[in-house]
């Protein structure tokens, strides 16, 4: 199971694409948050930080997988298995 | 209080006596037992199609399921059914299985708040609500609120529905007085308000409109990228399509479909001859383009669209023009629909025989039969003043078979003028040319991604913290949703903290009405500006909200509160600069 700090990279580039799309300073993200908790993360600006993300990396995530997220974590782990 | 509103006698059709309907077969008799019927773009990523015996055997059964589950009813009253649902398997399903019981059927969005739910139980009283597993739970505690309507909640499970023994109810017809469907929509009052249209006429406009503007025929496919609780969700994805023996492509990943490599999965394996979807999907798939890319990057080459259609908002000229470039469809005219809720179906789109338009933000040419007008060519200015009437206002003079049968509301809602002629409440104008531009709404309705939000129901829902004197929600333009709102608020008492009130304020606006209201900026005065009879002055808070920025040009002469105001001003311009 991967512990938190192996996920840092992901969680640090996560924070600054979400940052750019909802234009503010920097936003600090945890694990266990999910996009309610992030002012601005509305399905809008979700679908443009998956795709930014998918950019960003290079990969393309299955829909099926993306469909499933729940919380920041869940994000996490799926850049981390793509990447 | 609740007010009826049908259109004048002048625009009402004969009734004919004794003449029942069989819609669910009127729908169905265009296609063979194998034909495709709807092609599904799942949540899991796969394509499902549903042939007219798979749609006849779901929708047969599940229809027996629903008149199980309804206590208490007179066998001669029409069945009610309220689906709280968003566009999926689950939704056709239930909206040929209401077809199927000559049932009058209520579609919600799914993310609308247990206080929003209530109060459209309240309005509809439906004998049974459908939805999804994870929906029961909220459901069920807007019910626990409204103890007037009894009722009970059917999950709609596809599966378990098709492994049922197949039953033998008979289908139920519509007779004269039936209505085939309500929506809910905001008006100016902050209630919403229910457009309740009826059977054989809207059927007629559905069909006539679907064929006319977007060339729908046999076995022709139209993805309309829409949710279910949208007229277009049901007037160009389910009734016109299915009328027109046309295939319809019903889409339950809604904003994924807009990264651009999706969209061209999904359009490339099911090569839909028209693509019809809102104002801000297409501007949220422009966001994600680089220059000069086109839909090709994403499908095949061979793959060419036929005709892509707009809906939702005013487009905007730029957004016309790269959608053109990017998806290149033959016909090179957008079909950028003008319509409401309460017509029913498309007033106005550009056609085939238009040609590519010079601003693609222009709705095409009115036809002439429709009497479509601008309010001051009309009715003399006097006239226009006692009924509060916009000189730029939109009017419909004659009738079109798609208008609404009755709306319900809690005001007297001024759907037609004193001389009878329709009001749209947007404002537009027609060119030399006849072309109709759209400016924007006349009534303090804001649009935000298509969702009509008024802005008295933000209003009034901040009123009735104790934190809060005075509040004005206007609108600013967005480059993604059209228009955002921007919440101007004064406190009853002296406040040090502001953030933890602005998250107290969004919470209950999403608890209360849905996502779609909270405001995208909330900011504070110590007074905002009235004019002498105390209406506070909109125009200057618009102003503000679009440019972020006092502008001295403006008219401060009705200002009451001059001094106060500019003092919240000081304080305002103070307040930006840390």
């Amino acid at each position: 199971m991967l512990r938190e700090k192996d996920l840092s990279k992901e969680l640090i580039l996560l924070e600054k694409i979400v940052s750019n799309i909802l234009r503010k300073e920097k936003i600090s993200l945890s694990m266990d948050m999910t996009a309610p908790d992030v002012e601005g993360w509305d399905s809008l600006n979700h679908v443009q930080i998956l795709f930014t993300i998918e950019e960003e990396l290079g990969i393309q995530f299955p829909i099926n997988e993306i469909q499933n997220l729940n919380t920041i974590g869940d994000l996490v782990k799926l850049m981390n298995k793509y990447m | 209080m609740k007010y009826i509103i049908e259109p004048p006698k002048s625009w009402k059709i004969k009734n004919e006596k004794n003449i029942e309907e069989n819609v669910y077969f009127n729908l169905l008799r265009k296609f063979k037992e194998s034909d495709t019927i709807f092609e599904i773009i799942k949540k899991s990523g796969e394509i499902k199609k549903l042939n007219k015996k798979k749609c006849i055997h779901l929708s047969r059964n599940f229809a027996s399921e629903i008149k199980k589950n309804i206590q208490n009813k007179n066998s001669d009253d029409q069945i009610k059914i309220m689906g709280i649902i968003s566009a999926s398997e689950e939704s056709v399903i239930l909206m040929l299985a209401s077809l199927y019981l000559g049932a009058h059927h209520c579609i919600c969005f799914e993310d609308l708040s247990p206080e929003a739910i209530y109060q459209r139980l309240d309005i509809f009283k439906p004998d049974i609500i459908v939805c999804k597993k994870d929906l029961q739970k909220k459901i069920e505690s807007a019910l626990a609120k409204n103890k007037v309507v009894k009722t009970s909640i059917l999950v709609i499970d596809i599966e378990k529905i098709d492994n049922l023994p197949p039953q033998k109810d008979k289908v139920i017809n519509y007779k004269n007085n039936y209505n085939l469907f309500t929506l809910f929509t905001s008006g100016s009052t902050g209630k919403p308000k229910a457009i309740i249209h009826g059977v054989r006429e809207y059927l007629k406009y559905a069909k006539i409109t679907t064929k006319y503007f977007f060339g729908v025929k046999r076995y022709s496919k139209i993805f309309t990228a829409v949710d279910a609780g949208w007229i277009n969700g049901h007037t160009y994805a389910f009734y016109g399509p299915l009328l027109s023996g046309g295939i319809s492509i019903i889409n339950e990943i809604p904003t994924l479909i807009s990264i651009p490599r999706i969209l061209g999965k999904y359009l490339n394996q099911i090569r839909p001859e028209c693509f019809y979807t809102s104002v801000t999907l297409l501007r949220l798939l422009k966001s994600m383009t680089k220059d000069h890319e086109k839909l090709s990057n994403y499908s095949s080459k061979d793959f060419k669209i036929e005709r892509i259609g707009s809906c939702g908002e005013p487009l905007a000229h730029h957004v016309g023009k790269w959608a053109i470039d990017f998806f290149e469809p033959s016909r090179k005219s957008i079909v950028n629909t003008y319509f409401q809720t309460e017509t029913g179906g498309i007033l106005v789109a550009p056609r085939d025989e238009d040609l590519a338009p010079k601003d693609y933000s222009c709705v095409g040419k009115p036809l002439k039969e429709l009497g479509l007008f601008q309010a001051k060519d009309l009715i003399n200015p006097e006239q226009l003043a006692k009924e509060n009437i916009q000189p730029n206002e939109l009017l419909v003079k004659n009738y079109w078979s798609g208008i609404f049968n009755m709306v319900v509301s809690d005001k007297r809602s001024k759907y037609f003028t004193d001389s009878g002629y329709f009001r749209l409440h947007d404002v537009g104008y027609l060119d030399d040319d006849g072309y109709l531009y759209i400016g924007g709404r006349s009534d303090d309705v804001i649009n935000v991604s298509g969702h009509r939000i008024s802005t008295s129901e933000i209003e009034s829902i901040c009123l009735n913290l104790d934190l809060i004197k005075e509040a004005c929600a206007v609108s600013a333009s967005d480059s993604l949703t059209g228009e955002k709102i921007v919440l101007y608020l004064t406190p009853s008492k002296i406040i040090c903290e502001v953030n933890p009130i602005i998250i107290k304020i969004k919470q209950t606006i999403e608890n209360k009405l849905s996502k779609y209201h909270l405001p995208s900026r909330i900011e504070f005065f110590n007074e905002l500006p009235k004019t002498q009879s105390g209406k506070i002055m909109r125009r200057i808070m618009r102003d503000l909200a679009e440019n972020n920025y006092f502008n001295e040009k403006l008219d401060y002469s009705t200002l009451a509160n001059k001094e106060n105001f500019l003092k919240s001003k000081e304080l305002f311009l103070n307040s930006k600069k840390n």
